[in-house]
């Protein structure tokens, strides 16, 4: 960090010398410094879009947004985010409600390591993308398809960090509660869970972004709604500002689940060493 | 221990195959569902056939060229970003936006703008790729050490030479991660992307889309499952090399000084 | 007029969201002469480091300023170069290219040919005692050899004013005495220079001061200050019998109370 901090002080006080600028104007400086390549990306694009001048190509700012606001009017986008959004928490909940028992029996038990390890070293490299045809054999153009392939991606990164948090407390933490007389299924309880939380969690995280990735891809290709959907649909018929909108409904939504799964981690394992530094 | 692990690992996955083999009847489809036969006789034909291996090579290539472009943007961006706080600042909102999209949300946007050939589908596999190796460059510049840089500095680099010999080099460990978990991400958009692609018209080649060909029109399953292996293996088989990577560039830098 | 001049030199740190402003110290005037050891002491938290980084120039000050030869110091240079406590070697490159690595990519890349740049860094080598590691990586050497090879790469590149942070610090107290002995030897006798370098020196060790220095620098804290300089008499060239006379129980002893006097009052 203090790098830059270096370099940034080295170029105040070549700046300013004596009359810095005081620490709160700075801070402000500071924070609305992101929001100024915001402004100045949107205006790029107005003058690109201005010198291309064709809406099916790439529409300005002003027409996507209007798109957005009339889809937020009529009620559909709203009806394909919840379609989108259930798919995805339907996905992650059977990811970990099977997961995470799996991850914590493999951290357990030697012998069930050993038999689930090397499944799952076989499947996990097919990405859960190349399911998605054989998928639409078995089970069509659906709402369980995309939630199959949702669980599919989400299942490994949670099993495998549950386990991996679990074998990684200490063998001193271990000994402490036995010696404060703790019962193995208390210690389980105890020490082992709170474990297994971080894992999940860390799990989660991590797969959310894979998530978002199938269930587009998903819904491209194998469900009748859902913004993925939407934005094919829509590039099917040039409606290029209709698509862009969608494009960034997704954005927004990839943002808002990581920023809850964090806040969920925060809550629920503040001790977790992957908050560290966020 | 050895030994047990073998034969424990060696049992389910015979178990596994044995049931499929068992059941593969019963499963509930508008078509045929294959035994472990079906496909291991399908695989032997395809391998045979010239086809599956074009198609490899076509996606391979696409995403040799994607992942190329996005080491070309990010690890030099993320360097001076991680090098120079004002600018990471000042790009940080851009670089949240963009990297909540899913990559294969913009591949309509790029199918308007480039076709439907290799062009559309190296960005998509670029654009999944950029952001992992990018935070994670940025993250590694960060934990390079301030003393390794200071020393640096006293011994007289520029700080163009800084970037090069110290900060680059530091961060090397973390850009292998981010290449890695780029590289996965990659593979999973050109998969993606040459199913979409197929589902639209059909005209584009690679691995996804004889996946798509091969259940839309062929309805042929067995050969289906063959490319799905296919995928997974590549898949491995190109984590495995960013693994050996990245554990070449390990045991110099196990101790910080 | 003395080769690096301090002019009521201070330096406050900016509030972070962590905490209020730090005033490391504040209202320092030093000269230092060419060619003298100086050591600085103090207690912890004085500024001592954030002194010696300004001189260095990877920071500027807050107020005051600091020259060398007159002219204000604005940003590193090889003139002034910095051992670390932590010796900050490079851990994916050998002895020998840490040593070499300041003549290979500094501003002095193009000063020497190669062959040059290697005889130098040769000498130096050689001087410290490292030959035969020169193909070590850093985590295959002891703290002494580390820190040898710190040395070395500082002296390679041939600076005017050698910086040194507590460089003994994390060493054992035979390995530090062995390299206090061979820093006066390598001072007072380089092969390159034939005059002495100048030596700014911080330290916890008061014993380690006034074997070293011809003038300690005593700093206090809150604010973190110059308390006083005291000059060290003793005849060099100074050895084992050095650190056995009666002259320099006595210095040590005088800069203990100082020492002492200063801690009580802080803590209070
Ligand atoms: N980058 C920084 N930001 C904020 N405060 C700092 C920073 N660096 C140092 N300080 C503060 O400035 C004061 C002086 O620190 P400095 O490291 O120079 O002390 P020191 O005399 O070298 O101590 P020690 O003997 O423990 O090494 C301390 O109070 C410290 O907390
Ligand atoms: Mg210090």
């Amino acid at each position: 960090m203090s790098k830059q901090v270096t370099l940034a002080d080295n170029n105040a006080s070549s700046a300013g010398g004596s009359a810095r600028p005081s620490i709160t104007s700075r801070t402000v400086i500071e924070s609305a410094l992101p929001w100024v390549a915001v402004v100045a990306f949107l205006l790029v694009w107005q003058l690109a879009a201005g010198s291309i001048a064709n809406a099916a190509l790439l529409p300005p700012p002003a027409r996507v947004a209007s798109a957005l606001g009339e889809h937020i009017a009529d009620g559909q986008l709203l009806n394909n985010a919840v379609a989108s959004l259930g798919r995805l928490a339907m996905g992650f909940i059977i990811a970990v409600v099977v997961g995470a028992p799996l991850g914590v029996l493999m951290a357990l038990s030697r012998a069930a390591n050993d038999f689930i390890e090397p499944v799952v070293e076989i499947i996990r490299p097919i990405s859960g993308i190349a399911w998605i045809p054989l998928a639409l054999i078995v089970l069509g153009v659906s709402q369980a398809l995309p939630v199959f392939i949702i669980a599919y991606v989400a299942i490994f990164p949670i099993m495998l960090n549950t386990a991996a948090a679990c074998r990684g407390v200490s063998q001193g933490l271990l000994r402490a509660a036995r010696v404060l007389g703790l019962s193995r299924s208390a210690i389980i309880r105890h020490v082992v869970l709170p474990a297994a939380v971080v894992g999940v969690m860390t799990g989660a995280r991590l797969g959310a972004g894979g998530a978002w990735l199938a269930l587009v891809a998903a819904e491209f290709i194998g469900a009748p709604d859902g913004l993925g959907f939407s934005i094919w649909y829509f590039a099917g018929i040039i409606q290029t500002a209709e698509m862009i909108a969608y494009i960034c409904v997704t954005g927004f939504g990839g943002y808002v689940t990581d920023r809850a799964l964090r806040l969920l981690q925060r809550r629920l394992t503040p001790w977790s060493p992957a908050l560290r530094g966020i | 221990m050895g030994a047990a692990r073998l034969v424990r690992g060696t049992t389910s996955i015979v178990v596994i195959l044995v049931a499929w083999q068992l059941f593969a009847g019963r499963i509930p489809t508008s078509l045929p569902f294959p035994n472990v036969v079906d496909v291991a006789e399908s695989a032997y034909d395809l391998a045979a056939s010239g086809d599956l291996w074009q198609a490899t090579v076509v996606s391979l290539q696409r995403v040799l060229l994607g992942f190329s472009i996005a080491v070309v943007i990010a690890l030099p961006l993320g360097l001076t970003m991680g090098y120079v706080g004002l600018l990471e600042r000042f790009l940080d909102g851009l670089v949240q936006a963009f990297r909540s999209i899913a990559p294969i949300a913009v591949l309509p946007l790029f199918i308007l703008w480039f076709g439907q050939g290799d062009v559309a589908a190296a960005s998509v596999v670029a654009y999944a790729a950029v952001f992992p190796i990018l935070i994670n460059t940025i993250a590694g510049v960060h934990s390079t050490e301030t003393r390794l840089v200071d020393a640096a500095r006293t011994l007289g680099l520029g700080h163009r030479h800084v970037l090069t010999h110290v900060v680059l080099p530091g961060c090397t460990p973390q850009v292998m991660t981010g290449m890695r978990l780029g590289m996965g991400l990659a593979w999973g958009s050109i998969i993606a992307a040459e199913l979409a692609v197929g589902a639209k018209t059909g005209a584009s080649g690679g691995i996804g889309q004889l996946m798509f060909i091969s259940y839309a029109y062929q309805t042929d399953v067995s050969a289906l499952i063959v490319y799905m292996i296919v995928v997974g293996l590549l898949g491995f088989g190109i984590d495995a090399l960013f693994r050996t990577f990245g554990r070449k560039w390990e045991p110099q830098r196990r101790s910080s000084s | 007029m003395g080769i690096i001049e301090a002019t009521s030199v201070g330096m406050t740190f900016a509030a972070t969201r962590q905490g209020s402003a730090t005033v490391a110290f504040q209202d320092v005037d030093l000269d230092i002469e060419e060619g003298e050891f100086l050591c600085i002491v103090g207690p912890s938290g004085c500024g001592k480091t954030t002194l010696l980084n300004i001189i260095a120039g990877l920071e500027r000050p807050t107020a005051g300023v600091v020259s060398m030869e007159g002219e204000e110091i604005e940003g590193p240079s090889p003139e002034r170069g910095m051992l670390f406590q932590d010796y900050a070697l490079f851990p994916w490159k050998t002895v020998w290219d840490n040593i070499t690595f300041g003549l290979r990519y500094g501003v002095r890349r193009r000063q020497y040919p190669r062959r040059r740049r290697d005889e130098i860094a040769r000498g130096f080598v050689d001087l410290v005692g490292l030959q035969g590691s020169e193909g070590k990586y850093p985590h295959e050497l002891s703290g002494g050899m580390k820190q040898r090879c710190a040395l070395a790469r500082l002296l390679a590149n041939e600076p005017e004013v050698l910086l040194m942070d507590e460089p003994f610090g994390a060493l054992d107290a035979q390995t530090r005495l062995v390299l206090q002995d061979e820093l006066v030897r390598v001072w007072g006798a380089e092969p390159s220079a034939p005059r002495r370098k100048t030596v700014v020196f911080v330290t916890h060790s008061i014993d380690e001061a006034v074997f070293l220095a011809d003038r300690i620098v005593v700093m206090g804290r809150r604010p973190g200050r110059i308390k006083e300089i005291v000059t060290v008499d003793l005849p060099r060239p100074r050895g084992t019998q050095t650190r056995a006379g009666s002259r320099f129980r006595e210095l040590t002893n005088l800069l203990w109370d100082e020492m002492r006097d200063e801690a009580i009052e802080a803590a209070r």
